[in-house]
């Protein structure tokens, strides 16, 4: 009985001093409140590495809670229905230039060969090929004569423009780029020093003009 | 034998781990990495770097949320390249139904996923010095830690028009962009469906915050480069409140742009190595962001230290990215303080509470970076001028470092001096007159006579002929003689589209408070003769009440 007494005290002691020695610190200090010995930091970072696995799907991001892995579809939907392949088919509007689709800018310092060969090179930007739906689907005007892809801030696109009012556009002075009939859209040229006027006259007009802008691109700073 | 009966009991009082272990309830009410956020409280720490802060130099936060403004119900669009909006210092405080996944379907509801889940961590870093959560055992937390984001994922696709516009929309009180268009391009001319959608904003009672640039010194394709704040058009418009990059010493961060069209400098740090950047939110895990176990830069970073075991955060995010969220944060403290401040007095708090650092009257002269590039006879800028109306300005700082405390303190006490706002434009008569590369330059006045009798910003539209429009200077000098310089001489910039033609946007706040009345003249010099040019025109937008 004594043995065991002593035992089961020799037991709690050491409880206790374990207890002592592993508890955090009742008050808060500066020093953060982790774990200090080096291998049971290196175990818990070996524990974060298996929580998130590398991924083998694009789309899933490093959550934690399944709840939020996103139900929507990523391609995005434009209003060009057509395929790349109809639409430069269709609509060759004269022998130099050409409309070009799947046209991606891509800022020249994150451009990667492995994205592909450059198709222009543009001040900041190189334009390359892509089929990437998320990045492609962009109507550009190709040069073919002189092999540029021009600056598309200097074109305006003008939404729901029938033949009537193709004509009423163009009569009043602007200069028609290209009409793309099946989708209604026509796309005038403008100086690029007063696109913004031209833009507003658009709109006051009654139109509905839009920039077609690829080249401009967000960085985060 | 009985004692081994109570012995799995024993042990199930022998804590596992200190992660595992049932701490005290009080202590815990504690971030432990906020002692490292000298943006928040600058007591000299090391945030991991290996250099120091100054203890002092910083927005007085920690003191506000001393009085018990937080932020709260606060609601703050971060526009970025995508939030981890489940981040464990985050989660709470997300709009869960307003975020805005930007690869779908108008209207874009969803969840702010960044493109490259592995390295798009911007959104995360710029949210978490925002709207972190204090209080949870979490990392740090945010300038307004109860205040509530939303992610639009608006980088993470090439550039579209209408979601540009979107993206500017909503029902917010202030927006964050800590975004902008490549530092090395003179973007002059913006849409006017922009100011528009702006403008639209402003009434409805948003605030839009917009980090100014990093380009203080860059080289593209090898060409050195100083860009300016005022190169990208829309950062022209008066809506904006632009934010340059303080560091953790009190002075201008080694990479923040300058510009007249500055408002303000809030803390982007350094570069996290040899001296203090910001402690922030990161994706989670060490596979992940910049925080990554192979790739980061920092022992912090690579989860090395023990204070980010599972690089959940980083200490290397800076810019004025990271400078921008914090005056977002500042400003949520303001709103909340008073709740009916609108933008204009917004920026007048701002700017009348923010503390002038870095001043020295016998060293206020600034020269060209490159000793070569500058133009005998010619000051290439100043540090700190002083307009009539009193103020203080600074093409380096805006108005100077957002002082957080004195900002709220003015925000509750505030009495809507501010009259109607108006927009007046005057517009020279057409010019055809050489630019010498003299500092004398070439001058042309416009006369202004206004409805305004306080500026509260001003807007030059210059038209030129020129090939190399980045050797250019341009000067502004009010009817009582205060000079701004718009653009700086030699910048090495390039005009983007590619015209001879350039039309340039240009914003000063330097003459914040004068009466417009008078001569307003501009001044334009070429920083080089090797490219002769012609000032063809220009027009000026006197903004105030």
């Amino acid at each position: 009985m004594k043995r065991n007494i002593f035992i089961v005290s020799f037991i709690v002691v050491m409880v206790l001093t374990g207890f002592f020695f592993l508890r955090s610190p009742e008050t808060p200090s500066d020093e953060p409140q982790l774990a200090s010995h080096p291998s049971l930091i290196e175990d818990q970072k070996v524990a974060a590495d298996i929580q998130t696995p590398a991924p083998t799907k694009v789309d899933t991001p490093p959550l934690r809670s399944p709840a939020q892995v996103p139900t929507v579809p990523r391609k995005r939907i434009t209003i060009e229905k057509l395929s790349p392949k109809e639409i430069e088919v269709q609509y060759q509007f004269n022998e130099n230039y050409s409309l070009a689709k799947d046209i991606v800018a891509v800022p020249s310092k994150n451009y990667h060969p492995s994205q592909g060969p450059i198709f222009y090179k543009g001040i900041g930007f190189n334009f390359i090929r892509s089929s990437d739906s998320n990045l492609g689907q962009q109507l550009s005007i190709y040069d073919s004569k002189n092999q540029v892809l021009l600056p598309l801030s200097s074109v305006i696109k003008i939404a729901n423009v029938d033949e009537f009012k193709r004509d009423e556009i163009i009569s009043r002075g602007y200069k028609e780029r290209l009409y793309l009939e099946n989708l209604n859209l026509l796309f005038i040229e403008t100086k690029i020093s007063d696109y913004s006027a031209v833009f507003d006259r658009l709109k006051k007009e009654g139109f509905e003009p839009q920039f077609q802008i690829i080249d401009r691109i967000y960085e985060p700073r | 034998m009985k004692f081994l009966i109570l012995l799995p009991l024993l042990f199930s009082c022998i804590p596992k781990s200190p992660k595992d272990t049932p701490l005290p309830k009080e202590p815990l009410v504690f971030d432990p990495l906020s002692a490292h956020a000298w943006h928040l409280e600058n007591t000299g720490q090391d945030t991991f770097s290996d250099g120091y802060a100054v203890a002092g130099e910083d927005h007085k936060i920690k003191k506000v949320h001393e009085l018990g403004f937080t932020g709260k119900g606060i609601k703050i669009a971060v526009s970025d390249n995508g939030v981890q909006v489940n981040h464990p210092d985050l989660e709470q405080n997300q709009l869960v139904n307003e975020h805005r996944n930007y690869r779908t379907i108008p209207p874009y509801k969803g969840d702010p996923v960044p493109e490259d889940i592995y390295r798009d961590s911007h959104g995360t870093s710029v949210t978490g010095l925002v709207s972190a959560v204090k209080g949870n055992t979490e990392g740090s937390y945010g300038v307004a830690p109860d205040s509530l984001f939303a992610g639009f994922n608006f980088l993470s696709l090439g550039y579209s028009h209408e979601i540009f516009l979107h993206q500017l929309t909503g029902d917010f009180n202030i927006f964050n962009y800590s975004y902008g268009l490549p530092e090395h391009l003179i973007t002059g001319t913006y849409q006017s469906e922009v100011i528009d959608t702006l403008k639209q904003g402003v009434e409805n009672g948003a605030v839009y915050v917009k980090a100014a640039g990093n380009g203080y010194y860059l080289t593209y394709e090898g060409t050195p480069i100083w860009s300016n704040a005022n190169f990208e058009a829309e950062q022209t418009l008066p809506y904006y409140i632009v934010v340059g990059a303080i560091n953790s010493r009190g002075i201008k961060s080694s990479y923040s742009s300058p510009g007249s069209n500055l408002w303000i400098s809030g803390a982007g740090g350094e570069f996290g190595t040899s001296s203090p950047a910001m402690i922030t939110t990161d994706l989670t895990g060490c596979s992940y962001g910049s925080a990554h176990k192979t790739t980061g830069k920092t022992a912090f970073d690579k989860g090395f230290d023990e204070a980010n075991p599972y690089c959940d955060y980083t200490n290397t995010m800076n810019g004025t990215s990271s400078a921008a969220p914090v005056i977002s944060g500042i400003i949520a403290l303001m709103m909340e303080a008073n709740p009916n401040l609108t933008w204009r007095d917004v920026k007048h708090i701002l700017a009348k509470t923010a503390d002038r650092v870095d001043y020295s009257e016998l060293d206020n002269n600034l020269s060209h970076p490159k000793a070569s590039f500058n133009l005998p006879g010619h000051i290439y800028d100043k540090k700190w001028i002083k307009n009539h109306a009193g103020n203080y300005f600074s093409n380096w700082y805006g108005f100077g470092r957002a002082n957080a405390l004195q900002a709220v303190l003015m925000a509750s006490t505030y009495n809507f001096p501010l009259g109607t706002y108006l927009e007046e434009t005057f517009t020279s008569a057409p010019l055809d007159l050489g630019i010498p590369s003299t500092a004398v330059g070439v001058t042309d006045s416009i006369n202004v006579s206004s409805g305004v009798s306080k500026v509260e910003s001003v807007q030059v539209r210059v038209n030129l002929e020129h090939t190399e429009a980045g050797d250019l200077g341009i000067e502004l000098t009010s009817p009582h003689g205060t000079t701004s310089k718009l653009f700086l001489i030699n910048s090495g910039a390039i005009v983007y589209p590619p015209t001879n033609n350039p039309e340039i946007n240009l914003l000063s706040n330097a003459f914040y408070e004068e009466n417009p009345q008078g001569n307003w003249t501009l001044k334009i010099i070429d920083g080089s003769s090797d490219h002769p040019g012609k000032f063809k025109g220009w027009s000026i937008k006197i903004n105030g009440h």
